[in-house]
This record gives structure tokens, sequence and C-alpha cells, in this order.
């Protein structure tokens, strides 16, 4: 092997300077030439005789050096093409054997290059703005240093006093809404957006312009930017759209602009328009917008944080009833968007690199196989001069046409995958990192297919490099079949254990999946109409306005036809994820002095009907009724969590408490009912503690609540008329409907994605494995036609060669299940974020992994018994 | 100076690789040493020298360096590797083993 070090930079030498060595050649010849002509000069020739004697003796100059050259050549380029053409001669006479590797490697690339495909686009891949890593997301955090949304106060200071950043804007997250351009409404997402918003972005509008400074300030006419994908759709591409109206839930708006081609955030949104369409809450404490920014160049992320915690101090000690323990934190916009989506993907690429470590190892045995029955000839080859290195490169060649057919083939199966999975992406991300094709995924492949190569081909090929002819050729070498079946089964071993770790993972999460659906809301989300409102209450008077509004407005809604009952709150279960309020509660007779050690619990501001309508069940006491508005007494509603948290045996009605993290507010408040737990938090987690509390004790708080709607037949229908009712109640009052099903379903989106990619894998390991120990099982019969045949002839029953062939594979399974528990209890483990309602250890996937792979496995193992059955003795003992 | 006499290819490498083994040379002197020390029995015939000389520097038995000669004139000469060493050394083996083998058999009578 150390003759690569001489070899290797004249073959380099050979390919990339021909010149110089053809002019080395020739000047070693005419060396010659020179010597030979001096040697007849002095035996007596003149010197033009010498020469030509010389020329006559040394023959065809061109001759030799066109042979000096089939010696470069010949080893560089003419035994590769060579080993190329023998191994497709191979592989086409053996369409079985290649075809099934080919396919084998198809899949065991294909998977993990999607995934890749994926991670490379959301994950790696930039957004499609302009410098994106300098775009970051701004959040308040609050008491317990969770992140939460941004009031317009607080966005509004921000941006007059922070230095950090170019541009910053906030806007109102997405919300669907029913855009009329045509003649049918259509439902889609829209966002509202401050001044600057796409400025942060780095994004000019394709057709139009984007929002002027006079489009946003109030009064202004009502301007809409729409997304490319709508242009399209909605208006047909035609470029006459700027001046058109698109009616957007009842208020008309003029388009002036369309966004270029996959450019959008957030995602999924197709409608922009000035926060000053919806008149937003203009209290402190209403933390309802999001907020982005741009770094200044120069500024660190460390910095930016740095400076907006300095702000939010400053903010705390002015508005202490609203900012107090109230900061903030800066966050770069795409590790934000994907941390949700991270362990997710993380996940499946490990499940795709088993499913790729399976594929593998089963096209090795295929080679492994292959390569013993192909002893003869190898040995041949080496008698005759083949040197080991030789016989190497030759299977190596085999081996890599096969990566390099398979990863073809895998390209094929991974790019309509990845149409498919584009529905995995996480929610949030700009619609326009869709998934493609590029560099890096073609990148991936390729190194993907030479690994395998090496995996697999490396160890057939050594195997049979170290053949010794004489004992091939004299016809032995069984004992060298059974060192290869040894590596074979424990290969296939590996494979088995492999595949019950991917079985175990997706039966969890299959499992979590079902666990999800069938979690227990507390709640009928059935037939609910959900309308976000709201209201000014920027002073005082507005303020003592809200109560009546909220009575008044819910005594029409439940006039309307169809209406079952309406009731209003904040935050709703589930709907209002971005929102949580809560605090400590001092509960009479067991006065803590400090807040820090009261119990907490999630506080909740309803209206009457809230409970009725939602269904949550009243386990004690009563509901809410517009008598308690008047504080007289003030009263409370606990859930059962909290009723078994604080006062577990004792009946907690009549106790009186108070909200202690409301500053300035000391009002008891008696206990009058208890209610139903009720899901919280994207339908994960035990319920906590709630206290609810009637909305119009906190008038400044209420201003924006959420308002459900029990209907007969499809909720949607409502929406039209409700709004009318709002409306006529007071017209400055903006109004957004969604039906509460919609709402409970998003969350359950990439759970079910995830469940069905785990279910691929785990189903494309299993056959595999399967497969594979069909594989082994077989070769092993085949091999022991002679042995078979001899045991019949001495006597052996059919029952006994069956019970012996099947307990060579139950001992392959039994291994591979003993590994494969083993390893799955490590690697679930790791799994345990992204379980829901099971454990990592759950005996139930685990048990049923087992029996399914135990029950491929037999039938694998049966199909070669049965032939083994069928042997002729006679016929088996002439067998070799 | 008669026919030059069919050489097999491997014995011809083998002699230039003992050639060689002595001292670094050039085409030219390697064919002059062998016609010498055997005594004008073997002549190689350029057109298998140089053949075989690349053969050789291409399996990595032999280097190539250019150098001055005597005369100041430039040439190609060659040196053996280590691998190459080893390389004589086996076939030197074979080549006993086989010349003894066939002498004992000529020896029948």
């Amino acid at each position: 092997m150390t003759r690569w070090i001489y070899k290797l930079p004249l073959r380099l030498r050979s390919l990339f300077r021909k010149r110089s060595v053809e002019r080395e050649l020739s000047d070693e010849l005419r060396f010659h030439l020179d010597q030979l002509t001096e040697q007849n000069v002095s035996k007596g020739m003149t010197p033009e005789e010498a020469h030509y004697a010389a020329l006559r003796e040394l023959g065809g100059l061109a001759q030799i050096k066109e042979k000096c050259r089939d010696m470069r050549r010949v080893n560089l380029i003419g035994t590769f093409l060579q080993d190329l053409h023998y191994g497709l001669r191979q592989l086409r006479r053996n369409p079985g054997f290649t075809a099934v590797a080919v396919i084998t490697l198809a899949l065991g690339i294909g998977a993990p290059t999607a995934i890749f495909s994926i991670v490379d686009s959301v994950l790696i891949g930039p957004l499609p703005f302009k410098h994106s890593s300098r775009i970051v997301t701004v959040w308040e955090t609050n008491r317990s240093g969770r992140k939460t949304r941004v009031s317009i106060l607080d966005f509004r200071d921000w941006k007059a006093e922070a230095h950090a950043f170019t541009q910053m804007a906030e806007f109102s997250g997405s919300f669907p809404v029913s855009a009329v351009g045509g003649n049918e409404p259509v439902r889609v997402d829209a966002t509202t957006v401050s001044e600057g918003f796409f400025k942060v972005l780095g994004v000019q509008a394709s057709l139009g312009h984007i929002f002027l400074p006079e489009e946003h300030k109030y009064g202004a006419p009502h301007t809409v930017l729409i997304s490319y994908a709508f242009w399209q759709q909605v208006f047909g591409g035609d470029r006459t759209v700027l001046g058109k109206l698109l009616d957007v839930s009842g208020i008309p708006c003029v388009i002036v602009g369309v966004l270029p081609a996959g450019v959008g955030f957030p995602a999924h949104v197709q409608v922009w328009a000035p926060d000053e369409l919806f008149p937003h809450p203009r209290s402190r404490s209403a933390r309802h917008f999001q907020v982005i920014a741009r770094l200044k160049p120069g500024v660190s992320l460390e910095s930016a944080n740095a400076e907006m915690r300095a702000i939010s101090r400053r903010l705390a000690l002015e508005f202490p009833t609203t900012n107090a323990k109230i900061g903030a934190v800066v966050l770069p916009m795409q590790a934000e968007l994907t941390s949700s989506i991270k362990p997710t993907l993380e996940l499946l690429f490990a499940a795709a690199g088993l499913v790729f470590l399976i594929a593998c190892a089963n096209v090795s045995n295929l080679l492994l196989s292959r390569a013993s029955a192909r002893r003869r000839e190898l040995a041949l080859r080496s008698a005759l001069g083949a040197g080991a290195w030789r016989l190497v490169r030759q299977l190596l060649s085999e081996s890599a046409l096969l990566s390099l057919l398979g990863g073809g083939l895998g390209l094929v199966v991974a790019v309509p995958s990845m149409h498919l999975l584009n529905a995995l992406r996480p929610a949030d991300l700009p619609s326009a990192s869709r998934i493609v094709l590029n560099g890096w995924v073609l990148l991936f492949i390729a190194l993907l297919a030479l690994a395998a190569n090496a995996m697999m081909g490396v160890v057939p090929a050594l195997k049979a490099s170290r053949v010794d002819p004489s004992e091939w050729l004299k016809g032995a070498g069984h004992t060298a079949v059974h060192r290869d079946s040894r590596m074979r089964s424990g290969v296939v071993v590996a494979e088995v254990a492999l595949s019950l770790i991917l079985l175990i993972a997706a039966g969890l999460i299959i499992r979590s999946l079902v666990s999800l659906d069938h979690v227990n809301l507390g709640f009928n989300p059935h037939h609910v109409l959900v309308m976000d409102i709201s209201l000014p209450g920027e002073n005082p008077s507005a303020r003592r306005r809200v109560a009546s509004f909220y009575q008044d407005l819910l005594q029409r809604i439940r006039a309307t036809p169809g209406v079952v009952s309406a009731g209003a709150g904040l935050p709703l279960p589930v709907v209002d994820l971005g929102i949580w309020w809560g605090g400590a509660i001092n509960i009479e007779g067991r006065e803590a002095t400090s807040p820090s050690e009261m119990a907490r619990a999630a506080y909740h501001l309803i209206t009457p009907g809230y409970f009725g309508t939602l269904e949550i069940p009243i386990i004690a006491g009563r509901e809410f009724t517009w008598h308690d508005n008047a504080k007289n007494p003030a009263v409370a509603i606990i859930n059962e969590a909290m009723a078994r948290r604080d006062w577990r045996n004792k009946n907690p009605l009549g106790q009186r408490l108070n909200l202690a993290s409301l500053a300035g507010d000391k009002t008891w408040l008696t206990i009058v009912g208890v209610v139903g737990n009720v899901a919280e938090r994207g339908l994960q987690g035990e319920p906590g503690p709630d206290v609810y509390v009637p909305y119009a004790y906190y008038p400044g708080n209420s201003t924006r609540m959420t308002i459900a709607v029990r209907t007969l037949g499809n909720p949607t229908n409502f929406s039209a008329v409700l709004r009318r009712e709002v409306h006529n109640l007071n017209p400055a009052v903006p109004a957004q409907f969604r039906t509460m099903s919609d709402i409970i379903s998003a969350p359950k989106r990439a759970p079910r994605v995830r469940a069905v990619l785990f279910g691929v894998f785990a189903g494309l390991a299993l056959m595999l494995a399967m497969v594979g120990t069909y594989g082994v099982i077989s070769y092993s019969v085949s091999k022991r036609y002679q042995e078979i045949g001899i045991r019949m002839a001495l006597g052996a029953q059919k029952g006994d060669v069956l019970k012996s062939i099947l307990q060579q594979g139950a001992v392959l399974f039994v291994l591979g299940a003993v590994g494969g528990v083993a390893g799955s209890l490590i690697a679930t483990r790791l799994m345990t974020g992204l379980l829901y309602g099971v454990g990592s250890t759950d005996p139930l996937s685990f048990i049923v992994a087992i029996t399914l792979l135990g029950a491929t496995s037999l039938v694998a193992c049966s199909i070669p018994a049965h032939r083994a059955m069928k042997v002729d003795p006679a016929v088996a003992l002439r067998h070799e | 100076m008669g026919k030059p006499s069919d050489l097999i290819q491997g014995t011809l490498d083998m002699l230039i690789l003992k050639t060689l083994a002595l001292e670094p040379m050039h085409g030219w002197g390697i064919a002059q040493r062998i016609r010498q020390v055997s005594k004008e029995v073997l002549q190689v015939h350029q057109g298998a020298l140089y053949p075989a000389l690349h053969r050789l520097e291409q399996n990595g038995w032999i280097r190539a360096k250019w150098a001055d000669t005597d005369n100041n004139r430039r040439a190609k000469y060659y040196l053996l590797t280590a691998a190459g060493r080893k390389y004589l050394q086996r076939e030197e083996a074979n080549w006993k083993r086989l010349s003894s083998a066939i002498g004992l058999l000529l020896e029948m009578s």
C-alpha cells in the first residue's frame, strides 16, 4: 500500500500535466539515442552514420512512445472502465438481486434525504428576507419569565427609546377574515401591521407600493396589501388590481400593492392592513401584539437584549400597575420560529437515519451472499494473477454502481415526499421557505450514497480479496461459509434491533396522537362561534361603559334566532393561547405576608352565561348572574383543581379570597361556585387552578374579551348577523370571527404528520428487516440442502427440519429483540418531550411492537422452511 | 551481436529491479549493465525496456528523478522504492525455487 505514495502523484501528473509528461518521454528517449550515437562514433562511424545507425537500432520511436503511453493509460482509466463494464454485466445478469438491492437503497437513501430537505429549508436555510439574520422578534416577559405578547403602549415607548434597531414594527398576529374580491367571499388569514413593518423585513411590493405613512393614520381611507398567491388566486394575476376594492370582514379596503411571490410574514397571511383598520385596545396591559425589529449593523443580540431590559425596567418603575416585573427579550427570528419544530425534525432525522442503516445492512448482506457465491470465480482470477487490490476494486465498483443507482432512485423517492412534507412546516414560517431540491440536498444525497457504498461494499470486498486460490479450487471451503454466515446473521440481528426501536418509537407517537385526539377538553367545542372583540377603554368614562356594553351585546346575541347561548371570557380556554393571566391568591384565614408565599392560580374574567355556553359542568354552587356585577357581595368561582389543592376535604363555598397580584386591589371575593377543569395551553399539561371573576370588577382589563356563542347548526353562518349586532351597538368596535372546532384542531396538525411519518418509517424498517431475515434464513437453507438431505435420509421427520429452521430464525429474532428493547429504553427517553399521555416505557407499545416484529420474522422464516421441508433426500445428497 | 533473447516480461522486471538495487540508473545504463553482466547474452531492446520501466514506475516499484550525468547531460534516473525492494526479494525467491526445480528435472536421465 505504500506504493500509493508514488503512484498517486504520478497518476495525477499523467492526468493534468500531459504535455510535460510527453516532453519527458521524448527527452528520455533522445538521451538514449544520443548515448547510442556516441557509442557508434566510438566504434568508428562518422557522426552522421552513427546517428542514422542509432535511429535504425532504436526502431520505431513512435511505437516505443505509444507503448509507454499505454502503460500509463491502462493503469488509470482502463481498469476502471473494465471494472465498471464487468460490474454492469454482473448486475444485469442477476436482475432479481439488482432490483432488490437498488430499491432497498433507494428507500434507505430517499427517506433521510426528504427529511434533510426540510431541515435545510427550515433550520439551516435563510429566511427569504434581506439579511434575515439581522431580523429579530421582541417579546415581553411576565413575572415567571415566560415570554408574552406586547402591549401597544409599551411598543410605542420601545420604539421611541431603543437605539439598537433601525426599524421596529408590530403586528397583531394572524387572524382569519372573510375577504371578498370577486364574487365569492374567501377565508384568508390577515394581519394588521404598524408603520415600518415591511421595512423591517426588507420587502418591497412587486406591484404598487407598501404602506405609505399617511395610510397608517386614523381616518385615512382603508388600504390593504395582498400576497402574490392571493393575487393569482382571486384576481387571476390581473395587473389592474391596484385600486380595486377588497371587502375585509365587511370593511371595504383599497388594494394598494401586491407582495412579491413567495414572500410573506407571518406564515399563511395573505392580506395585510395597517393597524388602524381595527382600532386596538389602548390599555398598557392589553398584551396583544407581536414585535419584529431589525438590528442596526454592528449591534449584537446581547446588547439589544441589555437595552431592552433597561427600558423595561424604566417602564416598570413608571407604570407599576401594569408593568411591574415585566421584562423584555430579543430573539433571532429564525431560531424563534423553528424552536417548536426542531425536536420533531431531529427525531425524524434520527428515524430516517435508522432506516438508512437498516437498508445498508440489508444490501450488505446481499452482497456478502453474492461474494460467497462468487468465491470460485474470484479464486480463479486470483490464481491468474489479479492482485488482491484489483479484486477489491472490482467488488467496490460493483457496489458503487448499486449505490449510484440506489441514490438516483432515492432522489425519485425523495422528491414527491418533499411535496407532501410541506405540511409539516411550523405554522409560523414564512410561506416562502418551500422545500425545494437545491444544491445542498443533492450534495447530501451524494454523500449518503458514498457512505452506503463504503459501509456495505467494503466488508464483502475485503473478505473476498483474502481468498486462498488453492483452497477454493480444490472444492473445499465450507468453513469459510460458516464464518460468513455468522457475520450475516450478526447484521440481521442488528437490523431487527434497529427496526424494533423504530417500531416502538412509532407506537409511542401514534398513541400520543390518539391521546391528543381524546383529550378531555373540559368543555364542548362543537357548534361554538368565537368572536374577538376590542373595546376602547383608555379613559374612565369609556371603562364605565364596558360593563353595560357586554351586557347589552350578550342580550342581543342571545335574542338572535339560532343562538342557544352566549358568554364572554378572557382568556377563553385554548383560544387565547398567547394570553395567560394569573398570579397569587390570598386566601382568607391563610394570610401570607408576601405574594411569593401565596398559592397561585390563573385569573379569568367572565360574564354570566360563560359556563353554560361552553358546557363546562358546575360541580357545586352556581354561575354568575348580572346582579353579581354590583359587587354586593363580590364573588368568585373556582375550578376543581383549585378546590382540591386548597380546600382538600372542606367545602370551599362561602370561603373568601382576593387576587393579590392585582396591585391595589384588596377586595375580598366570596366563592359561590366550583366548576369542572378545562384543558389549557395547547391541549397538553394538567389543568391548573383557575379562579373566575365577573368581568365588571376589572373593566380596564375587560376591554378585550372573547365571546363564545353556541349556535344551532354551522356557527360560520352567524358571523354576518352577529357582526351587525356589534356594529349597531358601537360602530367603532371591530369583531373577528372563528369557530372553536377550527381552533381546537390546529395544535393537532403537527402531531398528526409526525405520527404518519414515523409510521411510514417504522413500516419501512419492518419490511426491510423482514427481507433481511428472509435473505439470511433462505440462504442458509440453500447452503444446507446437503445436510438436510442427509438428516432426512437418516430418519429426520419434516417436522424436525421445520423446527430446526424456525429455531434458527427464532435465535435471530430473540437476539435482535433483546438488543432492540435495550436500545429503545435509551432512545425513547430522548423523545419524552414529544409524547403526550404515554410514558417512554409504555408497555403496550413495547408488546405490540415486539409481537409485530415476531410475526413478520415468523413469516420471513416460514417460506424457506417450507422449501426445506420439500427437500427430496435423494436430490439433496447429490447437490453440491 | 546475435538476436536478443526473448525474455518473459516478469523476468525482465526482475532484472531491471535487480540492476537498480545496486545503484540508481537511467534506461541506457540499465540496458548496458544487463548486457555487460550477462556477458552479452541478454540484450534488452529499447522497445521492451522503456515500456517496462514506465510500467514499473506506474506500479510504484521504482520512481524517477531527473539528474545530470557525468557528461552534464540531463537524464531520467530511476530508483528502487521500498515496495519495489520487497517485490524484488519475492520474485528472486520464486525464481531461485523455479530454476532449481527445473535444474533437478534436467539432471534426470
